[in-house]
């Protein structure tokens, strides 16, 4: 007989509800990571697909996230200058913010969302896909293990290649705020370049690279979890979709708090 | 004494349930080699996750599926690997994988067991050639056919690399009559040529009579009735007789 919960105690029916959910997700994507290690090991490797998915990650993702970084360092010129009152104290000190800005938060952590709403989101949708349609099934009957050959390299692209695309867009970023500096701003360029490099320090790229490593797992894992585990038809395909982005976006502004909490 | 050979599958009291909803519940049946074995059923009777259970990609919550001996598990990758390896699959919707061509399809499992792209696609014309497909088809993709094409096609990767066991889940739906009576006829010949085992998932009834040695009739997530084909169109069971005339009256509730 189905029992009803009366309705002061609702509220914390749900919220019980809410918290079994979520231990049973975080138990579901543990399982999922330990199924993707024990895909590893060197004679396991799909080079077509590693390659495929390389460029797709890396030199797919290129101009998306370049664009954005060449324009959030003009932005964080701009929002410096104004808020250091636009004098010789914005001179010297413009170069140095743009830089640490663009290396220890905003290099990783744009590109991080970036790589999640154009890779998670497509990585999602074709694995959902697949699926739903029960290519996944048909990997299976063909003696393939489509964690090695669907997951894996999908994890290890966005793990090796956003710390590449936030090097550049790290550079994009210093570049950009050059730009504006110089031609928008009338600042000295030799006086922002010296202060820009003069304050990046080995700790400052080691932040950066950590970050954009666990980001890029982050959002290969997410996405490929929730393509993964699809269900229901397009539906189905649509909220694994919007889970992936939705979940590495949130992942990767948690994580960067711890890392960056480490770090200071 | 004569010995009985080993069967090629058994099942033993499946019980499956899917949270509240029960799909299995001590389904037992027992398919010789060499035979084609027809599941009857119903929509929603549990035949497709019986074909499931058979290929370890659904385990059931008790009883025991063995296919030639072992217990399908994909959990254990590399026995489940070498299981699939002597056992072919055609899916009901054909599971074509959409990114790839024809042949690419087809040589899907020889690529991936490191043959060389000649080979492999020299392996997958003769297959598709074996199901009646022109090579022009070879380079398009899955996309660009039609349905009885795709069915073939699918059927070229199931039989590619020569397997003991080939499982149809509903291979006729959705076809037209005569292009569902080429796929009947096509089964016929591959298991001729293949000597193999077959199970026939269907509730096309014409095809059932046309492929089966033996029949089974899944009803409410067990088997109540099975036997040799042409006992099976005799039959009295009032359950089998209404499936069988295809009647809306009897004791079987049609649900809409």
């Amino acid at each position: 007989m189905p029992t009803t919960t009366p309705a002061l105690l609702r509220p914390l029916a749900e919220l019980g509800g809410a918290v079994l959910w979520l231990v049973r997700e975080i138990g579901k994507l543990t399982l999922f990571t330990g199924k993707l290690v024990q895909a590893m090991g060197p004679r396991n490797f799909c080079r077509t697909s590693l390659t495929e998915q390389f460029v797709f990650v890396g030199v797919g993702s290129l101009p998306l996230v370049l664009m954005t970084a060449l324009f959030t360092g003009g932005v964080v010129a701009l929002q410096s200058h104004h808020g250091l009152g636009g004098g010789v104290l914005a001179n010297t000190q413009l170069g140095k913010l743009v830089a640490l800005s663009m290396l220890r938060e905003l290099g990783p952590v744009l590109a991080g969302l970036m790589l999640a709403s154009r890779v998670g989101a497509a990585m999602a949708a074709e694995l959902g896909t697949m699926r739903v349609t029960e290519q996944i099934d048909a990997l299976i009957t063909l003696a393939t293990n489509p964690m090695r050959y669907l997951v894996l390299p999908r994890v290890l692209a966005c793990l090796l290649m956003l710390p590449l695309l936030v090097m550049l867009a790290n550079t994009l970023g210093i570049i950009g705020g050059y730009l504006v500096a110089v031609q928008s701003l009338g600042q000295d360029g030799q006086a922002f370049l010296d202060a820009a490099f003069g304050a990046i320090t080995s700790e400052d790229l080691m932040m950066g690279m950590i970050k954009a490593a666990v980001f890029g797992f982050l959002v290969g894992l997410m996405a490929t979890y929730h393509g993964f585990n699809a269900s229901m038809g397009a539906a189905g395909v649509g909220t694994a979709t919007t889970r992936a982005v939705m979940y590495s976006s949130v992942a990767i502004l948690i994580s960067d708090y711890f890392i960056t909490a480490a770090f200071v | 004494m004569v010995q009985t050979p080993a069967p090629a599958i058994e099942l033993n009291n499946l019980h499956l349930a899917f949270g509240p909803k029960v799909v299995l519940q001590g389904a037992s049946l027992s398919v010789a080699k060499g035979d084609i074995q027809v599941v009857l059923g119903g929509s929603g009777s549990g035949k497709s996750v019986l074909l499931r259970c058979i290929l370890g990609l659904l385990q059931p919550t008790q009883g025991s599926v063995k296919v030639f001996g072992q217990t399908p598990d994909v959990g254990n990758i590399s026995a489940h690997a070498a299981l699939m390896a002597k056992c072919g699959m055609l899916f009901q919707n054909s599971a074509l994988f959409d990114s790839m061509t024809i042949w690419e399809n087809v040589a899907f499992s020889l690529l991936q067991k490191g043959q060389t792209t000649g080979q492999a696609k020299q392996v997958a014309m003769e297959k598709l050639s074996m199901v009646g497909l022109a090579s022009r088809v070879a380079d398009l993709f899955p996309a660009e056919l039609s349905g009885g094409m795709k069915k073939r096609a699918a059927l070229a990767r199931a039989i590619c690399g020569n397997p003991e066991l080939i499982l149809y889940d509903e291979p006729t739906t959705g076809l037209d009559p005569i292009t569902a009576d080429v796929i009947n006829d096509l089964i016929l010949k591959l298991q001729k040529e293949l000597k193999c085992t077959s199970v026939v998932i269907t509730h096309d009834m014409a095809s059932a009579f046309k492929l089966a040695d033996r029949m089974a009739f899944l009803y409410q997530g067990k088997f109540l009735a099975e036997g040799p084909a042409v006992e099976f169109e005799k039959s009295q069971n009032p359950y089998v007789r209404q499936f069988v005339e295809g009647r809306a009256t009897g004791p079987i509730a049609a649900t809409l």
